[in-house]
């Protein structure tokens, strides 16, 4: 009777097709324009993989549930024009939601493997490089060939047409100004009206494709867990273009949380963790 | 010329709405008004602040695992002088000032490591082998103009070898020791020991406010202990140094409301607190606001108070005519944030300072909203 017992119940879990969650995002606006998604709905993460999009997912069934109404849910951006030779890559990217980022050209066939030690294995955020010499031999983070260069932004001609993809070609010249960051630039082209979907796959399904990675910029499910939680603020703010010309701007694109192979590396507004008041007695043990 | 701001400097106890002049690299005016006609450039910063640049005591920008690089982090911050805190040391310092502080708009200083090898982790920096204080003192009194004092951390052996040494160094060279301490089961030393007998006047402890580092309350009554109360008489310094694991609410909290205030604000700067607390120097200075200290206070401690520590003021930390421009404006933001600590939890404040612009030797190098570059036109 006990085998039997055990046997139903080995049948019956996956049948019932319930699963615990590690992390929930409950109640959020997706946007996942490589599955054509576009509404509400939850998505679920269990360790490192996305495991199910759908609305109202059951808040029992997981580990830690954060509400992220009022927030736009995206597939980790990916920036496709950066420059690690002096700037560390965490501190620049995760705080805007990208989660994948081309280095374009900081290293040759030559300093490739000291590039992977010294930058790529430190890093969070994935680090893929982009080198120029078709005789390199092919490894997991190698992207051969350019992928995408407009080497500056001007208002002038961005307001014309939006490109295939929108990076930011951030290096240590432009960091502080003109703020060469994937907000900075998903900003100007929102205040320059591309629509908010346009820039999402312009920051996710579009440079998923040019660089020949399908497999990232989505939220499909069994897809890894590389996610971006985006707010559009209002108010009056002030964008620099490559020329130096202000921009004046009533919205903007600010990243409030960000998760990376399953984990949250950046939350702004501390959704994941309790108010003081709700911690508990506070003790000095972990 | 920056118009309009409410200027803060507590060097020359101004407090209200003046405008700032700069010429080259120099502070020019600090008046009531200043005629436009003077000013090449006019930036309005009316309902913002105006302060000198902040200092931030104790950062990390070599050698430590979760080093960062000063200027995208401190300059987006308003922070225009860095110490880095014990990431090199006698051995590795010449790398340090030739690959980093000599190629940084920020001002860059240092803390020297008494471990030769610097912050690198285990074994090396318990190895007492390698804590020379002869050959220490001798690196600072070489880079005297960059080097401001010594930093121990992380000894993970019983007894006061680290603490001892480092003092000594200090001793042979005139400065500060900053010690980051940790307290563990047979370490054979006692935070009440350490402040009261082995730390000299001028000392500074960091990470005040993490009571796995340091006991500054006493557990059963709430109290701040009384012999910090005593180091501090001695004149033993109380530093932030906020980091990833340092700043814990249910502590503070209970700190500052019975009084016992940093001397200096600082972040400890890393990559990992950077990332989990957004613990930048605006930051800290919001979360010890929200515990009921006013914006003047916290720019003190943020400015003159570090100048001092690291016999940089009145050179440093002021607005005074004729020193070097260095300054910073923040934004006192009205809404509705989360300021997070290491427990991990959260306190919800009505109020933040945020960096709007950062001027650096008298160059704009920070600006968030561009407001000191003219606007572009859909004609252009």
């Amino acid at each position: 009777m006990k085998r039997l017992l055990a046997a139903v119940l080995l049948v019956s879990s996956p049948v019932s097709g319930q699963q615990i969650y590690d992390l929930l995002l409950k109640n959020g606006r997706v946007i996942d324009p490589a599955n054509h998604r576009d509404g509400p709905m939850d998505v679920a993460v269990t360790g490192s993989r996305i495991v199910r999009v759908a609305p109202s997912l059951p808040v029992a069934h997981a580990r830690v549930v954060v509400d992220v109404s009022g927030y736009l849910v995206t597939p980790g951006l990916i920036d496709v024009n950066t420059h690690f030779s002096e700037l560390k890559p965490d501190y620049n990217t995760l705080r805007y939601g990208v989660t994948t980022v081309v280095d374009a050209g900081t290293a040759t066939c030559a300093t490739f493997a000291n590039f992977k030690k010294e930058v790529i294995d430190h890093a969070k955020v994935r680090v893929l490089a982009s080198v120029s010499s078709a005789e390199c031999s092919q490894t997991p983070e190698i992207v051969a060939g350019a992928v995408y260069s407009t080497g500056a932004l001007l208002f002038g001609n961005a307001r014309k047409t939006p490109p295939d993809t929108i990076s930011s070609g951030m290096d240590s010249k432009n960091i502080l100004l003109p703020r060469a960051n994937m907000g900075t630039a998903m900003s100007i082209y929102l205040n320059l009206g591309t629509t908010v979907e346009q820039i999402i796959e312009r920051v996710t399904a579009n440079p998923a494709r040019a660089i020949k990675r399908p497999e990232l910029g989505t939220l499909s499910e069994g897809s890894v867990a590389d996610i971006a939680v985006l707010e559009i603020q209002q108010g009056k703010f002030g964008f620099l273009d490559s020329a130096r010309t202000r921009l004046n701007g009533n919205r903007r694109f600010r990243c409030v949380l960000t998760v990376r192979n399953g984990a949250i590396v950046w939350d702004s507004e501390g959704l994941s963790i309790p108010d003081t008041i709700r911690a508990g007695p506070y003790t000095n043990f972990k | 010329m920056l118009r309009g701001g409410h200027v803060i400097d507590p060097a020359n106890s101004v407090d209200r709405v003046m405008d700032v002049g700069v010429t080259g690299n120099r502070i020019a005016a600090v008046a009531a008004h200043i005629a436009d006609a003077q000013a090449r450039k006019l930036v309005d910063v009316s309902g913002l602040i105006v302060v000198p640049g902040l200092i931030d005591l104790h950062a990390h920008v070599f050698g430590y695992e979760g080093s960062l690089s000063p200027d995208d982090t401190a300059l987006a911050a308003g922070t225009t002088t860095i110490v880095d805190a014990g990431g090199s040391g006698w051995r590795t310092f010449d790398e340090f000032r030739r690959s980093v502080i000599a190629r940084s708009a920020t001002r860059v200083l240092a803390l020297l490591n008494i471990v030769g090898a610097g912050m690198v982790g285990e074994p090396y920096e318990s190895n007492v082998d390698d804590m020379d204080p002869a050959a220490t003192a001798a690196a600072i009194l070489k880079n005297r103009d960059v080097i401001v004092g010594i930093k121990t951390a992380h000894f993970a052996k019983p007894g006061w070898s680290a603490i001892d040494r480092s003092v000594e160094a200090g001793r042979r060279a005139s400065v500060f020791v900053m010690v980051d301490d940790k307290i563990f089961t047979n370490s054979q030393r006692t935070t009440e020991e350490e402040l009261l007998k082995h730390l000299r006047p001028g000392d500074i402890h960091t990470h005040m406010y993490n009571d796995r580092q340091m006991e500054l309350i006493d557990r059963f009554t709430g109290q701040v202990q009384p012999w910090m109360i005593e180091a501090r008489k001695r004149g033993v310094l109380f530093d932030v140094g906020h980091g990833g694991g340092s700043f814990l609410w249910p502590v503070a909290a209970r700190a500052v409301q019975q009084g016992f205030l940093p001397d200096t604000i600082s972040t400890d700067l890393h990559s990992s607190s950077i990332l989990m607390q957004q613990s930048d120097m605006p930051n800290v200075m919001s979360k010890m606001m929200l515990l009921g200290m006013s914006l003047a206070d916290v720019v003190l401690r943020s400015t003159v108070n570090p100048a001092r520590e690291i016999g940089r003021y009145p050179e440093i930390g002021t607005l005074g005519t004729g020193k070097i421009a260095d300054i910073a404006v923040l934004e006192n933001q009205g809404g509705v944030f989360a300021f997070k600590d290491a427990w991990p939890a959260k306190k919800l404040g009505a109020h933040r300072l945020d960096c709007v612009m950062t001027i650096r030797d008298g160059k704009v190098v920070y600006d968030r909203d561009g407001r000191s570059f003219p606007a572009w036109t859909v004609t252009q």
